[in-house]
C-alpha cells in the first residue's frame, strides 16, 4: 500500500454502472482516491475510461452504484450541488487543453477565481504566479489559438491548479503533445498536485505518462483492476 | 515504367464535388445544411409574399371592381325587366366589418351578383362561409337576430375580396325605390371605372415600407449562410492539406453556400405554397386573401432566384476575407484589420444626399421623384447595416476595460465571456442584429412618415363624441314604428343616454324646411332653445328667409297640416353631435305637433354609452333597428375619418411588419442555435469546470442585449433621421412621437431578447450533451 493510502479514501466509486445506449461503459467500476495520491486509469480506447472519470467527478451520473467524495455523495446531489463541487474542490486538464477560445490565457487561469467571487484583479493576480510557474508567463495576455500545444496545455495546467483543488482530473492530458512537451506538463502537473497536496485522476493509456503515477489501475470491459502500487 | 502526372481536375468541378460532399455528406453536414436552409427558406418565402402582393392587390381590386354596386355619377334608372334594387345593409361584427347588401328584383333579368347562381328571395340570404361560420356560432345569437333571413346559399370566392370576408347578399321586399336614397336602382354588377393611380405620397409611403420590410430579410440570408463557419473553415484547412489549392477551398465554400442557397430556395417555396394555404384560413386586421391571388409576379420571382444565392455566395466568400485555410488549420487574421468607419458613412450620406436632392422646390401639386427617395431610403438603411459593426466593436472594446468587467462572481464572468466573444466574433451577432435594427429604424421612420402625413389623409369629421357615440338613422317610418324604434333603443342599455328626433320636410309659406320634433333635451342638441317646455315652438333661419313662417300654416309630405303659431321664436343654430348645423328648420316639441298621420319619417338617435364600448353599443342598436327598418344607418362617431387607401397601406404594412418580425424571430432562433452548436465543446469543459449553467445562459443573454441597446439606439437616431427627411421631402410639418418610437424599440429589443431567453435551455443542454473525450 502507498503511503498515501493511510486514511480513508478521498474519492471512492462502488459497483459503478453505465451505458450508453446498447453500449456499456461501465459495469461494476468501484475504485478509491487517496488524498495527494497520483492515480494513473489506464486501459485500452472504449474501455470506459473517459467515462469512469466523469462519474468520480460528477460530471455523469452512473445507472447505479456510489460515488464518495469525503462524507458526501456525490451521486446523490443535485446538478448545481455538483457544480459547485466541481468548482470549489476539482480541477480539470483535459487533452487539447480546452481553453475558452475568447479569453486571454490570463482571463482562462483566473476564470474559476472570478467564478468563485474573487475580484478580477486578486484573481487576474493570482493566475499571474500560476502562469509563472508553470512557465507560460509569456503568453499571458495571447488568446488560445496563438499559443502552441504545449504551451496551451500548461495554461490548461494552471487553470485547474489554480483554486487548489483537492483532487484534480487529468484526461490523456498529453495526448496531442509531442513526448519532450508531454514530459514537461507531466512534470509540471505532478510536482504542482504534490505542492499543494492535490490528488490527481490521470486518464491515460500511456505507459510513460502512467510512469508518473503512485498508483494504476486498469479499465477493461468497464471494470476496475487494480495492477500495482508503485511507490 | 515513367511516372505520369495526374491530370489536375478543374478547379469548378473539384469544388462542385466536395461542397455536394460537405453539404450534405454526414449526418452533422446535413443538419447543419438544413438550418441553413430553413433560414434562409424563411427569408425566401417572405420576400415571395411581398413579391406576391402587387397580384394579389391587383385581384382584390379586380374581385371589388367585378361586384360594385355603385351608381354614382351614372344617370337614374327607370325600373324594367333587368334592373334590381339593392340597399346597403352593412354592419360590423365584433369590431369587424360585415359587407351586407339587400336586393329586390325588380324583373325576371334582375341582375346576379358574381358569386351568386341566382338572387335570394325575400326572405332568404346568400352568406360568406365566414359568415356562415359566424352564424353557426352558438353565442350569435345578436348577429342572428339582425340577419332575420333564412340562409339558402353560400356565396362563391368571386364575390368576396378574400376568404375570411363576412359578407351577405338578403332578398328583401321593403326595398323601396326612391325612398330616401338608400336604395339604388343597377342593371349590372361591375364597374369599369378604372381605379384612381395611388397619389405620390402614398406611393412613396408603399416604396418606403416594402424597402422596410425587404431589407431585414436580406440580412437574414447573409446570416443564415454563415452558419457553421468555424466548421466550414476547418474542413477546408483539411482540404489543404490533402493538396488542394487555395482558390479551389474558396471555390468550394461558395458551392457550398450556393447549395444551401438553392435548398433554402425550395424550403421557401414550400414554406410560401404552405403559407399561401395558411392565408386563406386566417384574417390579420381585417384583411384576408384567397391562395390562388398570392401569385408572385414573374419579373419579382426572378430576381428572388438569382439574388438569394448570389447573396449568399458573395456573403461566404467575404466572410473568408480574414481568414487564411492552411494545410495546417485555420488562421484568423490575430489582429483583425481595425473597422474604417468613412465608408461605412458614405452609404448614409448618400442616402440623406438623395433625399436632400428630392428636397428641392417643386411645382404645386408635384410630388418627388418615387425611385429618388426609396434609393435614399434603402441608402440610409444600408448604411446602418454598415456602421452597427463599427459601432458594436468600438464599445466593446471599452467595455472590455471598463470597471463593469471587473468585479467577480457568475455575472461578471457572463459579462467577461459575453464582452470577449463579442470582441472575439462581434461581426456576426452584429450581423445578426442588424436585421432588427434595420427593421427598427424602418419603421419608426415610417411610424414619424405615417404621423405626420395623416393629417393630409383625414378630414374632420367635426363630431362630438362626449354627446354622442353612436348615431343611428332610420328612415321611412310611421309615427308607430318610431315609437318602436326609440322604445327598443332606449330598452338596449338603460344605463345609456339616448336623445330621439323624429324629422320630416314641411312646406310652409312657399318654403322647405325640416320640421324636426323632440324633447327639450334633445331640441337643445340642435338649437339654443333656452326657457323650452313642451308645446313650444322655434324657428331656425339662419339666412332670414322664414321671415313669413310664423303664423301660417304648413303641410307635410303625407299631406297633413302644422300651424305655426306668430309667437313663434327664432333661435340660433347649435352644431349637433355630429358636426352638422341645422339649415332652415322649425323644431317642435312633442306636444306641439301632431304627426300621427304623417310617414315617411325620419328618426335620428345620439346615444352616448357609459361603458365605453360604442362598437358593441353600435352592433345592439343595429339588431334592435332592423327590427323596424331592414337599413338603419348605425354610426360610431369618430372624430377624423381616414382615407381608405392610406388606412389600408397602414393596415399592410403592420401585416407586413409582423411577418418581419416573426422572420427576424425565426432567423435569431436558426442563427442562436447555430453558434450554440458550434461552442458544444466549450460550454461542455465549463460546465465540468463547475460553471453554473445560469453563467453560460446569461453570457450569450449579455451578447444579445450589447449589440441590441447598441441597435437600437443607432436605429431610432437613424429612424428619426430617416423620418424627417421624408417628411420634410413630403413637405409635411416634422412630427415626433415618443411612445410610437419606444414602443418600437422596445418590440426589437423583446424579439431578441426573448429568442435569447429561448436560447438558454439549448445551451443548457449543450453543456451536457458536449463531447468531453477526445481519444
Amino acid at each position: 500500500m502507498s503511503a498515501t493510502q493511510a486514511g480513508p479514501p478521498l474519492l471512492r466509486a462502488d459497483g459503478l454502472h453505465k451505458s450508453f445506449g446498447a453500449t456499456t461503459a461501465l459495469a461494476g467500476a468501484s475504485v478509491s482516491l487517496f488524498e495527494g495520491e497520483v492515480l494513473a486509469v489506464m486501459g485500452p480506447s472504449g474501455s470506459g475510461k473517459s467515462t469512469l472519470m466523469h462519474c468520480l467527478a460528477g460530471i455523469t451520473t452512473p445507472d447505479a452504484g456510489s460515488v464518495d467524495y469525503g462524507d458526501l455523495r456525490v451521486t446523490e446531489m443535485s446538478d448545481a450541488g455538483r457544480s459547485s463541487l466541481r468548482r470549489g474542490e476539482f480541477g480539470f486538464v483535459f487533452q487539447f487543453g480546452q481553453l475558452v477560445p475568447e479569453l486571454t490565457c490570463l482571463e482562462n487561469v483566473a476564470m474559476p477565481l472570478r467564478l468563485a467571487g474573487r475580484r478580477r484583479r486578486h484573481a487576474e493576480a493570482t493566475a499571474r504566479q500560476w502562469l509563472a510557474r508553470l512557465d507560460v508567463a509569456d503568453v499571458a495576455t495571447k488568446r488560445p489559438g496563438e499559443v502552441s500545444g504545449g504551451q496551451g496545455q500548461r495554461v490548461a495546467v494552471a487553470r485547474a491548479l489554480v483554486t487548489e483543488p483537492r483532487v484534480v482530473f487529468a484526461d490523456e492530458p498529453t495526448g496531442a503533445l509531442d513526448s519532450l512537451n508531454g514530459e514537461r506538463v507531466m512534470q509540471l502537473l505532478t510536482e504542482a498536485a504534490r505542492e499543494t497536496r492535490a490528488a490527481v485522476v490521470l486518464v491515460t493509456h500511456e505507459a510513460r505518462v502512467a510512469a508518473y503515477s503512485d498508483r494504476e489501475v486498469v479499465v477493461r470491459d468497464g471494470v476496475v483492476r487494480d495492477v500495482s502500487v508503485l511507490t | 515504367m515513367s511516372a505520369v502526372p495526374a491530370r489536375p481536375a478543374s478547379t469548378l468541378s473539384t469544388a462542385l464535388v466536395l461542397g455536394a460532399r460537405f453539404a450534405v455528406g454526414s449526418r452533422a453536414a446535413l443538419g447543419r445544411s438544413l438550418l441553413t436552409a430553413v433560414g434562409i427558406g424563411v427569408c425566401v418565402a417572405a420576400l415571395l409574399l411581398a413579391a406576391a402582393v402587387p397580384n394579389a392587390l391587383a385581384d382584390r381590386d379586380l374581385r371589388a371592381s367585378a361586384r360594385s354596386d355603385s351608381t354614382f355619377g351614372e344617370p337614374a334608372l327607370p325600373a324594367g325587366p333587368g334592373t334590381l334594387l339593392v340597399g346597403d345593409a352593412s354592419t360590423s361584427l365584433d369590431g369587424a366589418g360585415v359587407r351586407g347588401r339587400l336586393v329586390l328584383a325588380e324583373g325576371p333579368r334582375a341582375p346576379v351578383p358574381p358569386g351568386l347562381v341566382e338572387l335570394p328571395l325575400p326572405g332568404t340570404v346568400a352568406v360568406s362561409p365566414a359568415l356562415a361560420e359566424a352564424l353557426d356560432d352558438p353565442d350569435a345569437d345578436a348577429l342572428r337576430a339582425r340577419l332575420l333571413y333564412e340562409v339558402v346559399a353560400t356565396i362563391g370566392p368571386e364575390g368576396l375580396l378574400g376568404p375570411r370576408e363576412l359578407a351577405f347578399y338578403a332578398g328583401d321586399d321593403r326595398l323601396q325605390a326612391d325612398r330616401r336614397g338608400l336604395e339604388r336602382r343597377i342593371d349590372g354588377f361591375g364597374s369599369a371605372a378604372a381605379r384612381d393611380p395611388l397619389d405620390g405620397f402614398l406611393l412613396m409611403l408603399l416604396v418606403v415600407g416594402v424597402s422596410v420590410l425587404l431589407l431585414p430579410m436580406l440580412v437574414f440570408v447573409s446570416v443564415a449562410t454563415r452558419l457553421g463557419t468555424e466548421r466550414r473553415d476547418r474542413r477546408l484547412a483539411a482540404l489543404r492539406l490533402l493538396g488542394v489549392p487555395a482558390a479551389t477551398a474558396r471555390a468550394t465554400a461558395a458551392v457550398e453556400a450556393a447549395l444551401g442557397a438553392v435548398a433554402g430556395l425550395v424550403v421557401g417555396g414550400l414554406l410560401f405554397a404552405v403559407g399561401r394555404q395558411v392565408l386563406g384560413q386566417v384574417s390579420v386586421l381585417g384583411l384576408s386573401v384567397f391562395p390562388q391571388d398570392v401569385r408572385p409576379v414573374p419579373v419579382l420571382l426572378l430576381l428572388t432566384v438569382l439574388l438569394v444565392p448570389g447573396l449568399a455566395v458573395g456573403s461566404s466568400l467575404l466572410g473568408l476575407r480574414g481568414v487564411a485555410l492552411e494545410p495546417l488549420g485555420v488562421t484568423r487574421q490575430s489582429t483583425r484589420p481595425r473597422r474604417r468607419l468613412w465608408w461605412r458613412l458614405l452609404l448614409p450620406a448618400a442616402g440623406a444626399a438623395l433625399l436632400a436632392v428630392s428636397l428641392r422646390p417643386l411645382p404645386v401639386g408635384d410630388v418627388p421623384d418615387t425611385r429618388l427617395v426609396a434609393t435614399g431610403t434603402v441608402l440610409m438603411l444600408c448604411g446602418l447595416i454598415a456602421v452597427l459593426p463599427w459601432l458594436v466593436d468600438v464599445v466593446v472594446l471599452r467595455l472590455g476595460r471598463s470597471r463593469l468587467s471587473g468585479g467577480g462572481g457568475r455575472a461578471a464572468v457572463a459579462w467577461l465571456l459575453a464582452v470577449r466573444r463579442l470582441q472575439n466574433g462581434g461581426s456576426t451577432s452584429s450581423r445578426v442584429v442588424s436585421g432588427v435594427t434595420v427593421a427598427a429604424a424602418g419603421a419608426i421612420a415610417l411610424q414619424m412618415l405615417f404621423a405626420g402625413l395623416a393629417g393630409s389623409y383625414a378630414s374632420n369629421t367635426g363630431a362630438d363624441l362626449a354627446r354622442a357615440e353612436v348615431v343611428a338613422s332610420t328612415y321611412g317610418l310611421t309615427i308607430d314604428q318610431v315609437d318602436t324604434a326609440i322604445t327598443t333603443v332606449r330598452d338596449l342599455d338603460q344605463s345609456a343616454q339616448v336623445l330621439d328626433v323624429t324629422a320630416t320636410d314641411l312646406t310652409v309659406a312657399g318654403q322647405d324646411l325640416d320640421l324636426v320634433v323632440g324633447s327639450c333635451e334633445a331640441l337643445a342638441e340642435l338649437a339654443e332653445t333656452p326657457a323650452c317646455r313642451d308645446g313650444e315652438l322655434y324657428l331656425i333661419d339662419p339666412q332670414g328667409i322664414l321671415t313669413s313662417v310664423p303664423g301660417a300654416v304648413g303641410q307635410l309630405s303625407s299631406g297633413a297640416a302644422v300651424a305655426v303659431p306668430a309667437s313663434t321664436t327664432t333661435v340660433p343654430g347649435r352644431v349637433d353631435p355630429t358636426g352638422l348645423l341645422l339649415d332652415a328648420a322649425l323644431l317642435a316639441t312633442p306636444s306641439a305637433v301632431d304627426l300621427s298621420t304623417a310617414t315617411g319619417l325620419r328618426l335620428d338617435q345620439y346615444v352616448r354609452s357609459h361603458d365605453g364600448t360604442p362598437d358593441a353599443l353600435a352592433e345592439a342598436v343595429t339588431t334592435a333597428l332592423v327590427q323596424v327598418d331592414p337599413l338603419p344607418v348605425v354610426r360610431v362617431q369618430e372624430t377624423a375619418e381616414q382615407s381608405n387607401r392610406f388606412t389600408g397601406i397602414r393596415t399592410g404594412l403592420t401585416v407586413g411588419g409582423l411577418v418581419v418580425l416573426l422572420a427576424i424571430g425565426a432567423g435569431l432562433l436558426v442563427s442562436g442555435l447555430d453558434q450554440i452548436a458550434e461552442r458544444r465543446q466549450v460550454h461542455a469543459v465549463l460546465h465540468a469546470m463547475g460553471t453554473p449553467a445560469g453563467v453560460l445562459g446569461g453570457a450569450l443573454v449579455f451578447a444579445s442585449v450589447i449589440p441590441v441597446a447598441l441597435g437600437t439606439l443607432l436605429a431610432v437616431v437613424t429612424g428619426v433621421g430617416l423620418g424627417a427627411l421624408l417628411l420634410t421631402v413630403a413637405g409635411t410639418t416634422i412630427v415626433l412621437d415618443p411612445l410610437g418610437i419606444g414602443l418600437t424599440a422596445a418590440t426589437s429589443g423583446l424579439v431578441v431578447l426573448l429568442v435569447s431567453a429561448g436560447l438558454v435551455p439549448s445551451v443548457q443542454r449543450s453543456s451536457h450533451q458536449g463531447r468531453l473525450r477526445s481519444e
